[in-house]
């Protein structure tokens, strides 16, 4: 960055091809929204949605492989790019597939154009986020990511709940918002760069020799850590997730769940390994720590819920916890690849992308049911086996897997963190991953046992059952179900596909100037 | 003591006590007030370290558009509608002064003892003169090195004026003619429909073949003085 010569090279636009795809959807969505007659709508712009998606999805096939960095270094195309794209738009379709039947018409009929062009920028912003080459880039692709996701928190704005949720999701995500950038203001100061490798190259070279820890260091290391762990939900940052998560119209407790979690996870794993590797034996101790109680809080909380949506919300702060060991297990210049898994951020990326087939799936089957005019409490699911069995079949198969048994995905989510924890020295993670899940099919076996063996209601008491056609919904469930079966036996090729996220930390060395 | 100094410690006393003072204030506009004198003091600050390109914006921008923004809401909504401050339960106040003193701790030791003092960059006050100033300095760095930051702010706009759009917009499929009749507040419920506690807690239904009826239609007005009064709507663990 020479002041003297504009030295700007034209922006490689075949590099940023995906996120240019769903821009250009979200685009598409604006001016159908405004343009189509009423009645057509509905289907127009969930086609455009789900083809803009698509699309996108595609066209990471050619991003495969690549290797480079675009518009000055803001943005880069690399493995890590390539997989966490992967998982946000997956997730951005299945998120699309639940929500278009429900928003259109329950929770009083609110605007649907502008629920999918709120989704697409918010997908816009993660995806960016996934590829952002500077600190600039990720605080503006979380702040784009967040502030679509607040109001499709209040998006049932006459109910109560789904405001008050949005409220406090916005009011402590400005304010951590607001200590993620006096960290990333401090990390700026200390190296001199906002650029991720320049911030690498002044830390690791201001730190190098020394043993001890400079405070202002630490400093920014831990205000970036607290801000990113408000955006993955990680305890003690976790307040707002059970009010949001229940408030929220479920099928956007099913978005907010993976998307800008996935986000989050993006600039932390963006921030800390690329970054700030060359700190990792101090952080990998904080994550470590994060990710015990996260985990702990989670999973003893969620005992003892009967509103389901708010037993989800709990169970993905634990999830967000076995997420972190992944984080936790990273070792910074040890060679790549090991032999009975995978390291720590494959596998952490990897479970991401179970997590958005569990999770959302989870969260779709109470939209099913809200939409044949059933509530989320556990009572409103007993004897569902009896009404709605096919229903029923797919829950089950949603909370064993988000308890880890196999041959399901969980499963196989859970074993790649716990090798990677294990072969990181931290055999204390890996029991407590054990234990904790252990402890967690309490809570996810009861759901099942009262929809297997709970009386179900009295037909005559009970709000008639609605015959309602939902097919997109029903096409995710089915997705869902057999991503949550065939995904984990196949985990090979998604485990290499996530290790060449490492290709990341290769391309420092290539920019001229920085080391 | 050089005078630039002087003028420093006494521009940033200023603007730390103005800071605190709006955080004690009782009365939001003195809040208010107090927050356009940080802002101009901090502007003040700018224009010392040789940024008046930035101080011109930090009048601009947050003295002149957010500030007087913010007093508008003040002035809009009814003062007893205004949330009541400085209501938290004592453990809960002293907890926040804790990790407030905590933090304050920190960043105290952080600025102490540090020694690592960065990489000189390019944007130095020699090469600032060189390309003609701030303005022309900065203009350079958005427009080259930081040119996907700058458009994606644009779209971080958008989602904004949708997002207020989208929250405030009348119910354009509910009955006609029926408008909110009172100011939205977040701390008092009072005379808010949608702080109704009338359909809190039960299940989402619609009512098939019914229009959907607007909150607050058939209902009585809640009038409530304190938060407290109110049956739990919502957030409240069941």
């Amino acid at each position: 960055m020479d002041l003297f010569n504009l030295n700007f090279e034209h922006p490689d636009w075949a590099l940023i091809l995906p996120q240019l795809i769903v821009f250009l959807t979200a685009i598409a969505l604006v001016l159908g929204d405004a343009f189509l007659p009423e009645r057509s709508k509905f289907n127009a712009l969930t086609g455009i949605s789900l083809v803009g998606y698509g699309a996108a999805l595609a066209s990471l096939y050619w991003q495969r492989g690549k290797d480079d960095m675009t518009f000055q270094g803001s943005f880069r195309a690399d493995g890590l790019t390539v997989f966490l794209s992967l998982i946000i738009l997956i997730a951005a379709i299945l998120s699309v597939l639940v929500s278009a039947n429900y928003i259109e018409y329950f929770e009083d009929r609110v605007p649907l154009g502008e629920y999918y062009i709120l989704l697409a920028f918010s997908v816009v912003g993660a995806l960016l986020v996934a590829g952002a080459g500077d600190m600039i880039m990720i605080f503006i692709g979380l702040e784009l990511s967040s502030l679509a996701t607040y109001v499709l928190t209040a998006y049932a704005r006459r109910r109560v709940e789904s405001v008050e949720g949005a409220l406090k999701y916005f009011l402590l995500g400005i304010f951590a918002s607001a200590i993620l950038l006096y960290g990333m203001a401090w990390a700026y100061g200390l190296s001199g760069s906002t650029d991720l490798d320049g911030i690498r190259a002044g830390i690791s070279e201001a730190v190098a020799g020394s043993d001890y820890m400079e405070a202002s260091v630490l400093l920014a290391l831990l205000l970036l850590v607290v801000g990113l762990g408000f955006k993955i939900a990680a305890v003690p940052f976790h307040m707002w997730t059970p009010d949001a998560y229940e408030g929220a119209p479920t099928p956007v407790s099913a978005y907010m769940s993976v998307i800008p979690k996935a986000a989050g996870f993006a600039a932390l794993i963006r921030i800390l390994v690329q970054a700030l590797g060359p700190l990792s034996d101090d952080w990998t101790w904080l994550i470590a720590g994060l990710a015990l109680i996260t985990m702990a809080l989670g999973n003893f909380v969620a005992l003892s819920q009967r509103n389901v949506k708010r037993m989800l919300a709990y169970s993905s702060i634990a999830h967000t916890g076995y997420m972190m060991v992944g984080l936790a297990a990273y070792q910074d210049g040890s060679v790549l690849g090991s032999q009975l898994g995978a390291d720590g951020v494959t596998a952490l990326m990897y479970y991401m992308l179970a997590y958005a087939f569990m999770n959302i799936g989870a969260f779709a089957v109470l939209a099913w049911l809200q939409e044949r005019g059933k509530g989320v409490m556990l009572d409103d699911l007993s004897g569902l086996a009896g009404t709605h069995p096919l229903a029923a079949v797919s829950m089950a198969v949603f909370m064993i897997s988000l308890m880890g048994i196999p041959p399901l995905i969980g499963f196989y989510a859970k074993y790649y963190v716990i090798v990677a924890a294990i072969e990181a020295d931290m055999l204390w993670l890996a029991i407590a991953i054990v234990l904790m899940s252990a402890l967690s099919a309490y809570f996810y076996l009861r759901v099942v046992f009262v929809m297997y063996f709970g009386q179900a209601p009295d037909a005559s008491t009970s709000a008639p059952a609605r015959t309602v056609a939902t097919p997109l919904l029903n096409a995710a469930l089915v997705i869902m179900v057999v991503g949550n079966l065939a995904l984990g036996l196949f985990s090979q090729g998604i485990i290499d596909l996530g290790e060449e996220w490492n290709t990341a930390l290769t391309l420092a060395s290539n920019i001229p100037g920085v080391n | 003591m050089p005078w630039e100094v002087i003028i420093f410690y006494l521009i940033a006393g200023v603007a730390i006590l103005s800071a605190g003072g709006v955080v004690a204030a009782r009365n939001p506009v003195h809040s208010a007030v107090l927050l356009m004198v940080c802002f101009i003091q901090i502007a003040a600050v700018f224009v010392m370290l040789g940024a008046e390109f930035l101080a011109v914006i930090q009048i601009i921008v947050y003295t002149g558009a957010i500030l007087v923004l913010l007093l508008f809401v003040l002035m809009l909504v009814d003062p007893e509608d205004l949330p009541e401050f400085h209501t938290g339960r004592p453990v809960q106040r002293a907890i926040g002064a804790l990790l407030g003193l905590i933090l304050l701790l920190e960043v105290a030791a952080a600025v102490v003892t540090r020694t690592i003092t960065g990489r000189q960059g390019s944007a130095t006050l020699e090469n600032i003169e060189a390309v003609g100033g701030n303005t022309e300095a900065l203009g350079r760095q958005i427009y080259t090195e930081h040119l996907l930051a700058f458009e994606i702010v644009s779209m971080v706009l958008t989602i904004g004026i949708l997002g207020a759009i989208v929250l405030a917009m009348p119910e354009r499929l509910g009955v006609s003619g029926y408008r909110r009749r009172d100011t939205i507040s977040l701390g008092h419920p009072r005379g808010t429909d949608l702080a109704l506690p009338a359909t809190a807690g039960a299940p989402i239904r619609a009512t098939a073949g019914s229009k959907p009826e607007p909150a607050g239609i058939g209902r009585t007005l809640v009038m409530a003085g304190d938060p407290d009064e109110q049956p739990v709507v919502g957030g409240g663990r069941r």
